[in-house]
This record gives C-alpha cells, structure tokens and sequence, in this order.
C-alpha cells in the first residue's frame, strides 16, 4: 500500500468516526410548558401538552459536528506566519502584536512608497501572485516532503493570480514597446487586445467563482450529511424520551 | 465615625482625584441648580487599573482592557469588566447591571452631590447643573479601587458661559411640506437648473455598513472620547443625516438590498431574510451559510443590477449580508476572506465571534488594491452584540463600537499610507436602528405558540426550531400536512398560511384578502386570520381599551393589488392605497378607517389610526391641514417629508410596496414569495420563542430590530471627504434608496439612467445646501 492510499484511508476514516460519533456527541431533551389556550373572559378552553424534544444539534459547541468541519477545513487555510505569531506573543506579555505579520506589512506598505512605474508594478504584481507568505502550514509539509515535486507548490487561487500576473505584465510590455513604435498607443492596437483582455479577465474570474462555488457546495455536501446522521441520532434517542 | 479624606486643590480649582479610594470630597458646597463644570486638566494623570500598565486609564474610562498576560487566545485580547478579577461587587454608576452589559465606560470619573447623593457620569468633561444642594464628591467608577495607582487631575468651576440659543429648526422638508398643502403659499419662483456637486476627480468611496448602529449611541460615545477616529472624521469634517430610516421591516437583508440596488422591495425581490418558497416548497434561512449567495442569485435572476454590477471592474469587499461568488476585482475573491479570516481568528469557529475584527483585515487588504475604487465593508458585530446583552447598544454592546472605532482607524490609516486618503468619500451607515435597551429590556413573543398552535392547530417551520428527527415545530396530534410556515423573528415576521383553510396544504400561492377573512380552521369553523394574528394571543383577545402592552404592533395585509390594510386592532385600522401618477411614479394614499371588510362601505375614523399620524403633533405641525393631505395622493418623498418627525416615519410607502411586484417576471425569476401577513412588534416586545428550540442555548433576547417604529428605523449615515461639508447635522429627511444614487455622483456618475428609487443627497455637498 503507497503513501497516498494510507492517507486516503486515514481521512476516510477519520471523516466516518467524526460522522458517527460526532452525530452523537451530546443531546439535550427538552420538555415545553403545556399551552393553556384560554378565552378573554378567563375560562380554559383547551390545554395542550407537547411532547419531549431531543436537541442534538447545538450551533455554539466548539464540539458540534459541524463546527469540527469547519474546524478541519480551516486548518488547511492556516499560514505559517500566523504560527509564528502565535507562538512569539504567547511568550511575550503585553497585548498581541503579530510581529512577523506586521513586519509583512510594513514591507509591503513600504514598497507600496516607490513611484508607480511598470518596473514596480510587474515585481509587486509577482509577489502578490506568489504570496509567499500566505504559505499555509499543510503546504509547507508537503513542500518539505517533496520539495522537487511541482504539485507541492500548487495553489489553485495563486495559479489563477500568476496567469494574471503574466497577462499584466505583456500589457506592460506592450505599453512599453508602443513608445518604440512609430504609431501612437500601445505597440499592438487596443483595438486588438481589448476582446483579449476581456476574455482573459472573464476566465480567470471565472475560476475563482468555479473554486468558490465547488468549495461552497462540498461544505453544504457535508452539512447536510451531518444533518442526517443528527435527525438519524435525535430519532433514536426520541424513542426512549418521548413516552 | 469615620473621618472622610478632603484633598486641597493642587491649584485654585483643580483637584486630584485618587485612582484607590472609591469617593473623595472636593469641600466644595453646591446649591440646588447650581451650575457645574468639571474638566480633565491637559495631560492628564492616569489610573492604572489594578496597578497594570497595560490598563492605564483616563477619565473618560474605557470600555476595553487589554490582556495582561498570555496572548494565545482571542485575537484583539480585548477583556471585559471581570479581567481582573471583580466579578464580585458592582460598579458604582450601575449598581443594577451585570458586568459586560453596562452603558457608562468603566474606571472613568464619577461624581454625586453629598454623601448619599446618586452617582453620575462625570468623564472627562461634565457641564450641568446640580441635582440637589451639597458637597460635591468626586470618585473612580470601579467596583475595587484599592489595587488601583495613580490618579485623575481635573478643574472644577462653578459657572460656564450658556450655549447661544439654537436657531428655530426650518429644513427643506419643511418648507416643501408647507407649500405643497397650503394653497395661500406664495408660488414657488420658476426652478432654476440645480447646480451640480463637483465630486473630486478619481474619487474612491469606502462604504463602511455597521450592522445596527444607532446614531445616537455612536454620536453618545463620540461625545464621550470612545470614538476618536469617528469623531474626527465624521463629526467633525463631515455631516450627519440626522434623519435617515430604513425600509420596512428594518431588517439586514432587506435593507442591505435597498442600499445596493437602489430600489424598494418592490422591484429588488428581498422582502425578508427568511422565507417560504412558494414555488420551490422550501424553507429558505437567508442567513445561514446554506443560502449564502442564494439571495444575490435571485435578485440577478430578477434583472435588478447592484452596486457591483455598475461598478463591475472596481467594486471590493469583505464578506456581505449576501454577494455573488464572481468577485469583480480578482484578488478581493471569498477565498482570500476564508484565507484571512481563518488566520485572524485562529480557528474556523472563531469567525463569527471576530467578524468586525476579520472584516476590517480584509478591508485593509481590498484599501491596498488600487483597483479598488468602491468598496463596502460590513461591520455586523455590533447587531450580534446588541442582541445577546439586555440592553444592547445601552449596554454590553459598547465594547464592540469602541473596538469598530479602532477598525475604522486601520482602514483610514491604510488609505493614507497608500496616498488614497485625500480623494476618498467615507460613508458609515447602518441598515437600521434598535429597540430597547434604553429604558425598556425587551421580552419574547412566541407567534408559534401564541397563535399558530392555540387557535389554527396548525404545525409551524420556521427559523429556530431545529429538533430532530424534523424541522417543524409540530402542533400534538395534527395532520402532518397542516403546515404554516412563519419567516424572521425580530421585531417582523411573515406568517405564510395555506389556501383557503389550514388543512389545504396548499402554500403555493397566497391568500387573497377575503380568503385570510374567512380562514377556515381545523374544526371546520371560519375566523379572520389577519384578526387572530394581530389581536390574539393563547389567553384570548388582547385588551382592547389598553395596546400599550400588546406584543404585535399592527399587521399588514394586502387587500388587492394595489391595496394593503394596517390592521392595529378592529377599530384601528388604514387602507393605504398606490397608483401610478403620469410621470411614472407611485403615490400614496392613506385612509384611517375601521372595522374594514370587503365590499363594504368604509368607515373613516379622526383619530386613533395604527400609525398615529392623526394624533400626532409633529404630523399636524408638518402638515397644516391634515383632512386635505389624506383626501389626496402623495409620493413616498413627501410622505417622508410629512413623517419623519413622526414614531412611524416614512413608512406608507414602503408598507405598500412590500406587497407588490413590479419586476420582471420570468419562468427562472418567478414572483419573489411575500407572505399573507406581515406583523411587527410592539415596543419592547420580540417576536421570538421563549424556549429556542435551534440551538441548546437560552440567550438573552437583548434588542431587536424590524419594527417599523423609529427606533427600529432611525438608521447611521454620516458622510464625509472632499467637498463634502463638515462639522454639520442635516435635518431633512432621506432613506436607504439614497445610498446608491449618492455613490454615483461621489464617483461622478449620472444616476439617471439607472433609474433608481432613490435620489443623490445634495445636501452634503459644499455650497448646495
């Protein structure tokens, strides 16, 4: 059995185990008040008593199955960054200060003080792009594990930004080498690049809003999965609450 | 007996107020009525709370404390009162508040007028007159001085010059009211072609939308140096819209559409944050994470363009009530917020608790993009805050705005630093007000309860009751298909019924008005569904003589396709009626009447209607002769212009487009679903269940929104940048529709075109008013 195969079982399973268990984690029976159903003159017109009802779902548990998602998907998004400092301010009294992402920031409100020529431009472009340091925690592993593997570097969204990167960089250079023709504008017509551009601009925010409704429709996926195997849980806990 | 400290002056008038003792006697003797001024001297000394340098106060007090320790958990590391420990005792000012629900900042100078005097706010500027004769007695609001070092420096005077009398108000609207009901008026001169704002070349406008905020709470806390970035920005080089409102009902998603289209809910689709889906037979909770982006779709689907449509190459954000996952700048994506936000509140679960604090992350993110020229940021902490303490923004909410003022810092220091500041226009707004927390704490109204289960037996969906194995809240031993369905809470809900009777399981198409008057019930009996709602509970009839302690305000039904009834009580009840006048625009017309039925001659009543225009003093004052301006049709303009003085400003119109559709119909964009009845909430009273079936948790109802009081509709606008004026307070009257049309001309655009309910606010500008 390879790596890979290991780590699709592992995930499978842990994925089953937080489904079965988590489903179950807690309930909460709860009884209502009898209604008394009265006229205005003060008389009882009917009472109405209800039966028991079984809570399992509890949307401000930290230990709520659907908030453990979350959880798990989030870790995917965490940076290295923000590792560090966490781990610098949990050593250091005083309020937080995030030092090592204030120092990005700083760097990047500096940079951003350079007059605003091509040159600037293409070099920030790339770094946006790149965003070396959004690197998330689970991508540095896999960096580490495979550090010649080009599928370890792969990003979906910077993917997407490094095509943009490319595309703003020839305008650049078109605009550039317009100065050396002997036509005004740019070097190739406007005319010319303008359906491009759009039609450039079109697919790349169409990946993102594809990635965007994928991701949205696999966590909705599993919501409703969870919600299942909570009515599923709440209905046999039903069973022995409700005589 | 004890012998009370008595400081000497340091100097003639200023005094030094102890940070460790709780009340020191200044020796100072006061008459009744005496004038009183006491201010924080320059540079002032300051309080170390618990001898921590990291809680170094001044006497204004802080609603915020920094963590002093470890910095692992809670991203701001903002504490409340208990941090250090004095969870026990109470705070002097507010001896009956919980800790983290108090509306006077904690460790600020506090005052009273002889020994047993009762405590009042002092600050770091006090002016006014003495309650009662005595020593005047200085003090920390702090429930345990002791540990405190340091101390307050301030000048006490017993005189201070009176503010020159206020100019007798006279606003546009005021003058337009007149001239329009008073036929004795001079004849307005011919109209002059209006000048035009100059909006400052390659402007940006940054939207920064506090879900919630009433204005006199942030304008409260401004006044008080909680609020120094706002302060600065918008009270002092800006102007405030003193008389803005939201659309009815108040709530989020249904004036977040408003302000981003421009257009009532009558040709924008959003008429509720929750609803039944008619056609789809479907629940839909448009504020869950399920129905994200559900709303945006729909309201495409309707042909209606928002303000990221006609911005579509330079419109950023962080997250919205409800935005398409098709970003317009590619950087500001729903990945990169995820991306952000993950890190900012360390864990998933974080989120929702630090969502100003993520929000603003973001914001400074899409301020560093210079393709970003419009760009909205929402704030909705606020709203969440006011609803989970007893008296919201007069209360445990206040730590959340003092933190929003620190937010706003960071994007305008962003801007700055990116050199965008100066052609930038800043507009804070909220979607609306909020009711109670002042002087009432708001209690629950279980419509489910109430009436659906009490008088129609019916089985009710809804958005909280979520018990497994269904998610209906099941009426004993009913047909499982004697469904209704109930959308929003708050103060507005819609009550969905089937056709005709409760047991037709028909919900795919709404009552008529004579369907709801004769609503067949399960024991094969009829009654006046509209009735039951409006003036029942379990107990039976409300009182009628006494409505001032009734839960449900008014409910509205619609009566034909042009009509809508306010039904208060039997007795208290208005038509209002809309047309199309020749220039394409809706008037209005409002009819008290009582005891209204179909076919019918109607019966007009002088006073007593629901929205108590008739008996209201600002109505007549506004108004000079009342009969003549109900006889005839108004457009909502005026009727605003007529109400906004009014408990129930501006709200003929919009309650009558509610029930309308005047957009496209498709077979992909079907009429958007409205309910049979519409309710809102009398104040101090939620429509929401004692017993919160969704979750295992019984909160505090906290205070609401979704009336259409104006409490619940008095929304924040205040506006700010180049050309606009500054240090002002508007008075005439404006609404949500007006956002957009106002962006457009901030960005130099002609809003004509797009053809938008509202209209560009040229009052802000310099030399338009």
């Amino acid at each position: 059995m390879t790596l890979r195969n290991l780590s699709i079982w592992f995930w499978m399973a842990a994925a089953s185990l937080l489904l079965l268990g988590g489903a179950g984690c807690s309930f909460k029976v709860v009884r209502p008040a009898p209604l008394v159903v009265g006229s205005a003159s003060g008389g009882v017109i009917r009472v109405v008593k209800y039966p028991a009802y079984v809570l399992v779902y509890d949307s401000d548990s930290f230990w709520d199955p659907h908030q453990i998602k979350d959880n798990l998907i989030g870790l995917t998004e965490v940076e290295i960054v923000h590792w560090l400092d966490m781990a610098i301010d949990g050593m250091t009294p005083g309020p937080r200060r995030r030092p090592v992402q204030n120092g990005i920031e700083w760097i990047k409100n500096s940079y951003a003080q350079l007059p605003d020529c091509a040159p600037v431009r293409i070099v920030g472009g790339l770094f946006y792009a790149v965003g070396i340091e959004k690197t998330t925690l689970i991508q540095g592993a896999d960096i580490a594990y495979a550090p010649v593997d080009p599928l370890s570097y792969f990003v979906f969204v910077r993917v997407v930004y490094l095509t943009e990167w490319v595309h703003e960089t020839l305008g650049e250079v078109n605009t550039a080498a317009g100065y050396l023709a002997p036509w005004p504008g740019t070097f190739i017509p406007q005319a010319a690049t303008a359906p491009v551009n759009r039609g450039v601009d079109w697919t790349q925010k169409g990946a993102i809003s594809l990635y965007v409704t994928v991701f949205h429709k696999v966590d909705v996926g599993l919501d409703i999965t969870i919600d299942c195997f909570q009515a599923a849980y709440g209905g046999v806990i039903g069973i022995f609450v409700r005589r | 007996m004890t012998v009370q400290p008595q400081p000497a002056p340091v100097e003639l008038g200023t005094f030094v107020v102890p940070g460790n003792q709780a009340w020191i006697s200044t020796g100072i003797a006061l008459g009744l009525k005496q004038k009183l001024l006491i201010e924080e001297v320059e540079r002032p000394e300051q309080v170390l709370v618990r001898g921590s340098k990291w809680q170094a106060v001044s006497a204004k007090g802080t609603y915020l404390f920094l963590e002093g320790g470890s910095n692992v958990s809670g991203a701001t590391n903002y504490w409340t009162a208990d941090t250090f420990g004095v969870k026990t005792g109470f705070y002097p000012l507010e001896p009956d508040r919980v800790h983290d629900d108090r509306r006077y900042p904690g460790y600020c100078l506090i005052g009273r007028i002889g020994e047993d005097g009762v405590p009042f706010y002092v600050g770091s500027h006090f002016q006014g007159v003495a309650p009662q004769a005595g020593v005047l007695w200085l003090g920390i609001n702090d429930p345990a001085p002791e540990r405190n070092r340091g101390n307050f420096r301030c000048r006490i005077a017993l005189d201070y010059p009176d503010a020159p009398e206020p100019k007798p108000a006279f606003t546009e609207a005021e003058t337009a009211a007149e001239s329009l009901e008073n036929p004795a008026a001079p004849k307005p001169a011919p109209a002059k072609p209006l000048a035009q704002p100059k909006p400052v070349a390659d402007a940006n406008v940054v939207i920064i939308f506090v879900d919630g905020l009433r204005p006199d709470v942030v304008t409260e806390m401004a006044q008080w140096g909680h609020m120094p970035n706002f302060n600065k920005l918008f009270l002092e080089d800006g102007a405030w819209l003193r008389n803005s409102f939201s659309v009815t009902p108040s709530l989020t998603l249904t004036n977040f559409s408003s302000m981003i289209t421009g257009l009532y809910s009558n040709r924008n689709g959003v008429k509720m944050q929750c609803y039944y889906d008619r056609v789809k037979d479907e629940y839909v909770n448009g504020l869950s994470v399920r129905y994200y982006g559900r709303f945006a779709d729909d309201v495409k689907a309707r042909g209606v363009k928002t303000i990221w449509d006609y911005f579509p190459d330079s419109f950023g954000c962080a997250a919205l009530p409800y935005e398409p996952f098709r970003p317009d700048v590619l950087h500001i994506n729903l990945e990169e917020w995820l991306h952000r936000a993950v890190n900012t509140a360390d864990y998933s679960s974080n989120i929702k608790y630090k969502m100003d604090e993520v929000q603003t992350r973001v914001a400074v993110d899409v301020a560093s993009e210079p393709k970003v020229k419009v760009m909205m940021i929402w704030l909705p902490s606020n709203d969440v805050a006011s609803e989970q303490t007893p008296h919201g923004q007069f209360g445990g909410s206040r730590p959340t705005l003092a933190r929003m003022d620190d937010d706003l810092g960071q994007i305008v220091a962003r801007l700055k630093n990116r050199h965008r500041f100066d052609n930038t226009y800043f507009i804070l707004l909220s979607d609306h007000g909020h009711s109670g927390g002042h002087d009432i704490v708001n209690q629950r109204y279980n419509v489910k309860r109430e009436v659906f289960h009490a008088w129609l037996q019916m089985n009710v969906v809804d958005a909280w009751f979520r018990v497994a194995p269904a998610s209906v809240f099941s009426y004993p031993g009913a047909p499982k298909g004697r469904l209704g369905a109930v959308a929003d809470t708050d103060g507005a809900v819609g009550i969905f019924l089937p056709l005709g009777n409760v047991d037709s399981g028909d919900l795919s198409s709404h009552n008529t008005y004579d369907q709801m008057a004769h609503y067949g019930l399960a024991d094969g009996t009829q009654a006046n569904a509209v009735e039951l709602f409006a003036e029942f509970s379990s107990s039976g009839r409300w009182p009628l003589k006494d409505t001032t302690k009734r839960p449900v305000d008014f409910a509205v039904a619609k009566v034909d396709e042009n009509t809508v009834l306010l039904y208060k009580t039997m007795d208290r009840q208005a038509l209002i009626r809309a047309r199309l006048n020749p220039d394409g625009v809706f008037e209005f017309k409002y009819e008290p009447v009582r005891r209204y039925a179909s076919g019918q001659p109607l019966e007009p009543i002088d006073s007593g209607d629901p929205l108590g225009y008739l008996d209201s003093e600002a109505f007549h004052k506004q108004i000079k002769n009342v009969p003549r301006w109900l006889e005839n049709y108004h457009t909502g303009t005026e009727w605003l212009r007529a109400t906004y003085r009014t408990e129930y400003p501006g709200c003929v119109n919009t309650l009558n487009l509610y029930f309308r559709w005047d957009g496209l119909v498709t077979k992909d964009s079907p009429v958007p679903p409205q309910p049979d009845i519409l309710m809102f909430a009398s104040k101090g009273w939620v429509f929401e269940p004692k017993l919160n079936l969704a979750n295992q948790h019984e909160g505090t109802v906290g205070t609401r929104h979704g009336m259409a009081f104006r409490e619940a509709t008095n929304n924040s606008f205040f506006v700010s940048g180049p050309g606009i004026r500054k240090g002002v307070i508007i008075e005439s009257p404006h609404r949500m529709v007006d956002l957009l049309p106002t962006v457009f001309q901030m960005m130099g655009k002609d809003p004509t075109d797009a053809k938008l309910d509202g209209s560009p606010i040229r009052e802000i500008w310099e030399g338009l008013q």
